[in-house]
């Protein structure tokens, strides 16, 4: 046990990118008070924070971990890692100089200390790591979302958040502790061990030694983390969340809670379902968590779609848009319980991920580039007329759209493709049902996006929008386009990346 | 199976005699109790707060803020102080933690420092 | 030269949009050149394609599929994980190439599209480069369509047809454009996904069986014809693709969204609507349909089909009966036909499928026609009503003259192209299951009806026309229409009078299909 200190280094090395966002975060806090600056100053100084983190960055190919370490990098923390700071970079940019000067460093700081939260998710290797990196994302959250507007409108949708974001993290907390309980140490590699161990026991005993409390623990989990993802039925907060709260916290709530959950998933999914060299089919516990996550995306599809329709507010169209797509995400989970798989579905979550990531901020970016003081952006109706008024800002929107219906060229097709494939590769008779559900819900989503798409084109405004868009918004703007259509063109390099990082584990 | 679950017993046991004294406590003082009711006494509260009258009273919500700010720096002491009664005993951290164990409290004191300066420059320790 | 034949093909008009997006609205006269320009070079490539398609491919009538389509071009798109037999990795490719199924509707596309980017010449005023770019990709994606040969690079040439299409009806068509557009995307969308689940499942059904995986169209149909698929599974598959393709067609009860959307779309739409996006639903019956799940499409496909296909060709038949707006008949008129090759299709014989394949063809050529037609009519009175209108010929004696020819065209008069290809049509389903035929040559009589009736409403007798400015003169065809139209009438009287070349090209793959249907029948009788 000798150098303590000299493991502390070498393990806080890994994590550097991270504490040198904490640190800034942290900092912004102290300085808010001594200092004043415009917003904008804060964002230039919080994007060069997250590009020094991403030269920081631990290469993909390195792998660390001690067994006993509380993080741990590999190609899979890579990339989520690395997708989180580019996220971070693109909320950096759209709240460009936004933000009202004097919440601004508050503003910044929170939204540095939300990257670090999403980093250390993916990079977690203990339990209690995992569960103090998802409150790093969500604490910071509450405050975001109540920070640039008080009214009652935001405070309603603060609360609702707040509450029912605590009462999830204590599920998940008590689902860690079941986990605990059942193998007696926090370490996800002693917790892979000890499943191996039974499985390497049950297939030689005939009665099951798998403890109960792993069942338990993983029904726990998925509900906690399930309302990260916003997947049905734990999802009811985020259309009225989303209603509530201003622009900018929502689309930083539509996407870095899902990137953070999905990662956490996957890490308690990965530990104890998917051991290598055993046979996943064969455990018990992955066929029940694999018709646990069955019904969770055949609701979240269901519901997300079908009450879509029913939207005339933009904002909670997208909450119900980011359910239904949370739904067809789980489906690439459950599909990954299944061994022996040509297609992944486990890779094509991580594919549809990203496509769903750039889409998704694609929307948003427009909409908040379209806000004004005198004209805001509220309802599908207010979008009337964009066509004539920024011609080539709704041709864009309207490929984010159809990527968000699925249909070529773009992403969205080769990302549901992907998943069609996964769920009717793993034999069993429940998931080819659902992959035409899938199919089905595209359809019935493809509904309400069309209806979006119609309103830009079709129909004239009665006060056309009037509005210049920003250069920040217009850069974000540009690189979703960019992956949106790169990704359905050259989809291989992506593709094998993400087959290699859900290999490795 | 069986063995798993009978390292439970103990919680079960201390649960038995947490609701056991809980309900004996009550028992005991209503069955042993002098009772000399008056008027005052039968009152729900006897904090001051007169309890007849309107059920909506408002409470000034500075008393809030200073019941959360009170919290913050409460919990500290609940990680402060095992550190420091037991941490550095016989029997305390092994020997190799204890110099990263100090550095520790300190970065978690400087955090905290953090957030009380923001506190009171933000004018969040004023009565106002 | 011959390896980027069909690149040059499919992406000249996608260069062609670009370019004209560039261009902007206001370089009217530069947009109309570079559409055109690049329609010709499509159609020339095509005619190359058509010309020298003999000698591409050396194949031999017992082994079609032996040999490899013509001008095939290979490139792996989305490569997936190695399967545990060892096999090499399985992808997506860009594949395309032409073979005997294909050759005649790409060719059709190409000439179609000179003939869409013509008749829009004048009529569209409203922001050109808009309108000119999208039919450019809705070229590309409909010449994508035939020239496909992997299974999913098919689907997305197949779904991308639907994007320029809801854009050139919602913004340039008539007054319920709005709901128009909307449902035909709506409609067509939503079946076609449920196909896409079918496709996923022939490709990974053959995985389970032990086969390595693969995308390849020509290669699918090479492995189930060595272990076809279990019958139900068959059955669950034809379904699915039934689904997609038979709205797209569209066949009886799915065909709602098709009058609306003709009546509603610009010429140009309807033109290429009518004329090629209903043969994509066609030639998938024929592509995916007939080889993948040949015993399915016996089992199932015949009865449903020919039941459909029937009331289809009665019930569009009355319907053109009794419309008043020209484009409505003719979009009702398209129901029908679109049923005589539905039955031509599951006649599952040779000489049904070749009718059926040539009357894809007819059917684009002549309903193209009386869409071109009528929207000169549109150009010139601004009414599409029968009631509205008489005796044109005197008015128009060229375009009446043109207008006859086509109707008995479409009619089957024998002679004329449409004859070849319904009589192939029905005397293979005749073999197969008379009921069907008889009922189905019913519609050939109310063809001519309704057809021959709205001729002699509009042109012949006194003339009677809408009210036009004072000293207007109402011109007779021009020169830009004249050459819109005359090559598809040269086009009808070809197939009419020598439909060889045709039929022989076409000879090799229906032979193959037929034989495994056969096949597919034995086995069934043997178990």
């Amino acid at each position: 046990m000798q150098g303590v200190y000299e493991w502390m280094i070498e393990a806080s090395r890994w994590v550097r990118p991270e504490m040198l966002l904490l640190l800034a975060g942290s900092g912004y806090f102290l300085a808010a008070v001594f200092v004043s600056a415009k917003s904008r100053s804060w964002a230039i100084a919080s994007l060069l924070i997250v590009l020094l983190a991403a030269i920081w960055l631990p290469s993909g190919d390195a792998d660390f971990a001690t067994p006993a370490s509380f993080f741990r990098h590999d190609s899979f923390s890579h990339f989520l890692r690395g997708l989180g700071l580019g996220l971070g970079a693109a909320l950096i940019l759209l709240s460009w100089d936004r933000i009202p000067d004097r919440c601004a460093a508050e503003y910044f700081g929170c939204l540095l200390l939300i990257i670090a939260g999403v980093n250390l998710v993916s990079a977690a290797n203990d339990l209690i790591a995992l569960f103090l990196a998802l409150e790093l994302v969500s604490i910071p959250t509450y405050v975001l979302l109540y920070l640039l507007r008080a009214d009652d409108a935001a405070q309603e949708a603060t609360l609702k958040y707040f509450f029912l974001s605590v009462f999830s993290a204590a599920l998940l907390l008590y689902g860690l502790s079941f986990l605990y309980g059942a193998t007696g140490s926090t370490n996800l590699e002693v917790l892979r061990g000890a499943v191996r161990q039974w499985l390497e026991q049950e297939s030689t005993s005939a009665s099951s030694t798998l403890p109960p409390t792993l069942l338990i623990a993983m029904i726990m989990i998925v509900a906690a983390l399930g309302f990260r993802v916003t997947a049905a039925p734990f999802h009811f907060y985020a259309p009225d969340v989303y209603q509530g709260a201003p622009l900018l916290p929502v689309t930083l709530l539509s996407l870095i809670p899902k990137v953070a959950g999905f990662a956490g998933l996957y890490q308690i999914v990965s530990a104890t379902l998917l051991i290598p060299g055993a046979d996943a089919a064969a455990s018990p516990l992955a066929a029940s968590a694999s018709g646990l996550f069955w019904i969770v995306a055949l609701v979240s599809m269901f519901m997300g779609n079908l009450m879509g329709l029913w939207q005339d507010d933009l904002k909670r169209l997208l909450a119900y848009s980011g359910i239904a797509h949370a739904g067809y995400m789980i489906v690439g989970l459950g599909t990954g319980c299944s061994s022996g798989m040509i297609v992944e579905g486990l890779a094509g979550l991580f594919f549809y991920l990203i496509v769903y990531s750039a889409m998704t901020l694609g929307v948003f970016a427009i909409l908040i580039a379209l806000q004004s003081r005198d004209r805001t952006v509220v309802n599908v109706d207010d979008l009337a007329g964009l066509s004539k008024s920024h011609p080539i800002l709704a041709v864009v929107m309207a490929c984010f759209l159809f990527c968000l219906m699925g249909l070529p060229p773009t992403a969205g097709f080769l990302a549901k493709l992907n998943l069609f494939l996964a769920a009717w590769n793993t034999e069993q008779r429940l998931y080819r049902v659902l992959a035409l559900v899938m199919a089905v819900n595209a359809a019935i989503g493809a509904w309400y996006y069309l209806r979006v798409v119609g309103v830009m084109f079709l129909r004239d405004a009665v006060k056309p929008l009037s509005v210049r868009v920003t250069w920040p918004a217009w850069i974000v703007i540009l690189l979703c386009l960019f992956i949106v259509f790169w990704l359905f063109f050259q989809p291989n390099t992506t593709w094998t990346w993400m087959e290699a990082i859900t290999q490795r584990r | 199976m069986d063995s798993e679950m009978q390292s439970f017993l103990p919680i079960l046991v201390y649960f038995i005699v947490v609701v056991g004294f809980a309900g004996a406590s009550l028992g005991i003082s209503h069955w042993i109790a002098p009772k000399k009711p008056t008027q005052v006494k039968d009152m729900p509260y006897e904090s001051g707060m007169d309890p007849i009258g309107d059920a909506r009273q408002h409470f000034d919500v500075k008393f809030y803020l200073i019941a959360i700010l009170f919290l913050i720096f409460e919990i500290e002491l609940l990680f402060l102080y095992p550190w420091a009664v037991s941490a550095y005993q016989a029997g305390g951290l092994p020997e190799v933690f204890r110099g990263p164990a100090f550095w520790g409290v300190l970065l978690f004191l400087a955090l905290l420092t953090i957030g009380y300066v923001y506190e009171w420059r933000k004018g969040g320790f004023k009565w106002r | 030269m011959d390896k980027c034949l069909l690149l040059m093909m499919i992406f000249a008009p996608l260069l062609a949009a670009v370019v004209v997006l560039l261009l902007g609205s206001n370089q009217l006269v530069r947009i109309r050149q570079v559409s055109l320009a690049a329609a010709l070079l499509s159609l020339l490539c095509a005619l190359h394609v058509a010309w020298h398609y003999q000698s591409a491919t050396g194949r031999t009538a017992e082994e079609p599929f032996a040999s490899d389509p013509a001008f095939e071009i290979r490139v792996p798109w989305l490569s997936y994980l190695p399967s545990p037999s060892g096999a090499p990795s399985p992808s997506i490719e860009f594949h395309l190439g032409v073979d005997g199924l294909s050759l005649w509707l790409i060719v059709l596309t190409a000439l179609l599209m000179v003939s869409a980017v013509l008749i829009s010449w004048k009529s569209i005023q409203t922001n050109p480069s808009g309108y000119y770019a999208l039919l450019m990709l809705l070229a590309s994606g409909m010449l994508g369509v035939f020239c496909a040969l992997d299974i999913v690079l098919f689907y997305i040439f197949f779904e991308f047809t639907l994007l320029p299409l809801f854009f050139l009806i919602g913004l340039w068509g008539g007054p319920q454009k709005r709901y128009a557009a909307r449902k035909f995307f709506l409609y067509t969308l939503a079946g076609s996904l449920v196909t896409l689940v079918g496709l996923v499942a022939i490709v990974l059904s053959l995985v389970g069986q032990g086969q390595p995986m693969t995308f390849s169209l020509p290669e699918l149909a090479r492995q189930v014809a060595i272990q076809p698929l279990p019958g139900e599974l068959q059955q669950w598959i034809f379904l699915a693709l039934f689904a997609g393709l038979a709205i797209k067609v569209p066949l009886f009860p799915f065909h709602t969204w098709l009058p609306l959307a003709h009546v509603e779309a610009p010429t140009a739409g309807s033109v290429l609507l009518a004329g090629v996006l209903l043969k994509l639903g066609t030639y998938g019956f024929l592509r995916l349909c007939i080889p993948m799940v040949p015993l399915a499409s016996v089992q199932i496909g015949l009865p449903l089909v020919g039941v459909l296909a029937t009331v289809g060709i009665l019930y569009g038949s009355f319907c053109a009966l009794a419309q008043t707006d020209i484009k409505k008949m003719v979009a009702y008129s398209s129901v029908a036909h679109l049923g005589f090759c539905m039955l031509g299709l599951f006649a599952l014989n040779a000489e049904g499928m070749s009718g059926a394949l040539l009357q894809m063809v007819n059917h684009g050529l002549s309903t193209g026609l009386l869409f071109l037609l009528v929207g000169m009519i549109y150009d010139r009175y601004h009414t599409r009503q029968m009631t509205a209108l008489g005796g044109l010929n005197q008015r128009m004696p060229i375009l009446g003259l043109i207008m006859m020819f086509t109707c008995l065209s479409s009619i089957g008069l024998p002679g004329l192209n449409g004859f070849v290809g319904e009589f192939l049509c029905l005397s293979g389903m005749f073999a197969r299951h008379p009921i069907y035929a008889v009922w189905g040559t019913l519609g050939i009589i109310l063809g001519a009806w309704y057809l021959l009736t709205f001729v002699m409403k509009c042109f012949h007798g006194p003339l009677k026309e809408p009210h036009v400015a004072e000293g207007a003169i109402i011109p007779d065809m021009d020169r830009r229409e004249l050459s819109a139209t005359l090559p598809l009438v040269a086009l009808c009287l070809w197939i009419g009078l020598y439909p060889k070349p045709f039929l022989d090209r076409m000879k090799p793959e229906m032979e193959a299909l037929s034989q495994r249907i056969k096949q597919a029948q034995k086995v069934q009788v043997y178990r």
